[in-house]
């Protein structure tokens, strides 16, 4: 590598960061918007809260990770939002040290803003992944003496699942669901997760799946919060302006490279054809 | 205790334990529960384990002015804040606001930007294994190039058409990718799971 | 805006030193390899610390140490519980027989818990899934039995280590070749998802820092 390349590609991420700046700097936000076309998946979402009944309790896993979490933090309190707004008493257990420094943090952020405390239940932390998922099955099947269960005012009639590369709704269809009849899932994850994902929701094992920021903001569109609105912040979402660059980019950088090897490959093999 | 002790217990506890969630059976489901509570024990212990061998190892290295002597004064002294913050007398534990400064301050600062980070280092990635002139890495960029562009939020009739593209392509190729994968990880690891309680090993074959 | 960070002077400082450690971290990529590495040495001494906490203040005092110290004799289960943490928290330091008990309970529960997940909540509803039907189209049963077809090569490709016969090699490299393109798919989405993180952390710096945006 020339010493001009060496250095090109020591101030090329440096270039990205000054225009991933410039473009949340800019102000094109109000005129983009992220939402995806298709709200399929935040249509799934709404259906699966609906259906719940009047007053009812959501299991909520939360075990995202600290490094994705911010993908999907906006989706997630504004589903948190929505479900308290709706009436429904929250118990949220954490199976990751990553999740459980987050639960506390979240409901740091929910006592410090307008809801009502009587409709959060924290669970705790428990070690041992999968584990730890048939404790909080068995738990909740089981009788009143059981740690998990006691906590409960009922057997939940929803599971939330904010899952991450730990631990996720795969896990959750894979050791929970087998052990409690009908409890259907829905799941908001990071878009790393969505194509493992996609077959739990095709199948019908995850009654809805929200996997990217473009999905979460067609959700956090549709949601209805009434006054806990103030709890999700209007201006969370990533910024599509910036989004829009960094994706020009990825495909630029990497078109490039792609190009230069299928031209590479077609002058290959054109002597082989004069031959 | 005898060497074949030791996979014995491995084989009641996991025959136990699959039992429970085939067999209704109160006493079954009671011995299973002790297990899983013992698994759960384990699982608390086995990170005190971690913890303590983590902070024996850099204390030694600091000791013995061995590698870098900041880097294993930092290790320790994180661990250190994170205890002294949460066990304090009087402190609530990992609920104590102290702990909650050091998440918010430190702990997802530098996990999150570390991940963000990974955007450079994985597009870098990606374009140095095409100059690897190999079929597969053509094949594998060439794909991601395809998602890159579906996933552009851009407004219009094009966006719309992009969106209703990725929708489908996640659906049915990808999906349908997946789907045979994990079937396939499934297969192997119900394979391998079965020959653990089994006692059956590579020598046995 | 990140949302953990209030008014109060607590939260400020808190705030400085995120974006400072953002900073850091950032650094990385220009190069600045000394300071960078030791923000990962704090990261894994926090990430361990509070593991610790959690493991002694959410797992090991409420369900072990409160129960005993209220009835040291009522419970005798909940000593040997106590011996299994012990033992589980100092296996490097035991012999191999004694650190073998609570081994042999991780990896006995570890493996019936896969086991039973890969069958009961993969295998048959996936199976169940790849099956084509009859759809609302003659495009959408084509396009299903297409993808049943796509999740089959796979299978095979990935399954199938050294295949025998023809047709079955053909089908696994075709498989495979399948798999590499999904696998393609999905660093499309891993490129997407890190760019959503590298774009809320610069966002965290000009905005709950800097105050310049939004």
């Amino acid at each position: 590598m020339s010493e001009r390349s060496a250095l090109a590609a020591r101030l090329a991420p440096l270039l990205l960061v000054g225009a991933l700046a410039a473009a949340l700097l800019a102000g094109l936000d109000d005129r983009l918007t992220l939402e995806s076309a298709d709200d399929g998946a935040a249509r799934a979402v709404t259906a699966a809260f609906d259906a719940m009944p009047d007053d009812a309790l959501v299991l909520v896993g939360f075990d995202p990770d600290v490094g994705t979490y911010a993908e999907i933090r906006p989706t997630v309190r504004a589903v948190l939002a929505d479900l308290l707004n709706r009436g429904a008493t929250l118990g949220l257990v954490s199976l990751t040290p990553d999740g459980r420094a987050l639960a506390i943090a979240e409901l740091a952020r929910m006592d410090r803003s307008e809801a009502n405390p009587r409709q959060l239940i924290d669970l705790g932390f428990l070690p041992g992944a999968e584990a730890a998922l048939v404790a909080v099955a068995r738990g909740i099947n089981g009788g009143s003496q059981d740690p998990i269960r006691a906590d409960l005012p009922s057997p939940p009639d929803l599971a939330v699942v904010i899952g991450g590369i730990d631990l996720g709704a795969r896990s959750w269809v894979e050791q929970v669901q087998p052990r409690i009849d009908g409890l259907p899932i829905v799941a908001i994850a990071p878009t790393v997760l969505l194509p493992e994902l996609e077959p739990y929701r095709a199948s019908g094992q995850l009654a809805a799946l929200i996997g990217t920021p473009r999905d979460g903001a067609a959700y956090r569109a549709q949601a209805e919060l009434g006054r806990l609105e103030r709890m999700v912040d209007p201006a969370a979402g990533p910024s599509p302006a910036a989004i829009i660059v960094g994706l020009l980019v990825a495909i630029g950088v990497l078109g490039q490279a792609f190009g230069s090897r299928l031209a590479a490959v077609m002058r290959a093999a054109r002597p082989r054809d004069v031959a | 205790m005898k060497r074949a002790t030791i996979p014995a217990l491995v084989v009641v506890v996991g025959v136990l334990v699959l039992a429970d969630l085939l067999l209704v059976n109160d006493s079954l489901s009671e011995l299973a529960g002790v297990a899983i509570d013992a698994a759960i024990l384990v699982a608390a212990g086995a990170a005190l384990a971690a913890v303590a061998s983590l902070a024996v190892r850099r204390a030694r290295d600091l000791w013995r002015r061995r590698g870098d002597p900041i880097g294993a004064a930092l290790v320790l002294a994180g661990m250190a804040a994170m205890l002294i913050a949460g066990l304090r007398p009087g402190a609530a534990g990992a609920t104590d606001p102290a702990v909650g400064w050091l998440v918010a301050a430190l702990l997802i600062p530098i996990g999150a930007t570390l991940f963000g980070l990974l955007f450079v280092t994985t597009l870098a990635a990606s374009r140095r294994s095409l100059a690897s002139r190999s079929r597969e890495a053509t094949v594998l960029v060439g794909a991601a190039l395809v998602v890159l562009l579906m996933l552009l939020p851009i407004g219009g009739v094009v966006g719309e058409r992009l969106s209703d593209a990725a929708g489908w392509a996640l659906a049915v190729p990808i999906g349908a990718v997946f789907r045979g994968m994990l079937i396939g990880v499934a297969i192997l690891a119900a394979v391998f799971a079965a020959r653990t309680l089994l006692g059956v090993g590579a020598t046995d074959e | 805006m990140s949302g953990f960070f209030g008014t109060a002077q607590a939260d400020q400082i808190a705030t400085w030193v995120a974006a400072l450690a953002t900073i850091v971290v950032l650094g990385g990529l220009l190069g600045e390899r000394r300071v960078f590495g030791w923000s990962q040495h704090l990261l894994a001494g926090l990430t361990t610390g509070f593991l610790a906490l959690l493991a002694i203040t959410e797992v090991i005092v409420p369900r072990i140490v409160e129960p005993l110290v209220a009835d040291p004799g009522g419970r005798p289960e909940l000593w040997l519980g106590l011996l299994l943490v012990a033992a589980a928290a100092a296996v490097p330091w035991l012999p191999r027989v004694v650190a073998g008990v609570p081994l042999s309970i991780t990896i006995g529960t570890l493996a019936a818990f896969a086991l039973g997940g890969a069958v009961v909540g993969t295998l048959l509803p996936q199976l169940a899934a790849t099956v084509a039907g009859r759809e609302a189209t003659v495009t959408d049963t084509v396009v299903g039995v297409a993808a049943a077809g796509v999740s089959g090569l796979v299978l095979i490709g990935f399954v199938h280590g050294t295949p025998r016969g023809r047709v079955v090699s053909l089908a696994a490299a075709g498989g495979r070749w399948l798999m590499l393109a999904g696998l393609g798919g999905w660093l499309g989405y891993l490129l997407f998802s890190r760019l959503v993180l590298l774009v809320d952390r610069i966002a965290f710096l000009v905005g709950d820092w800097l105050g310049l945006a939004r």
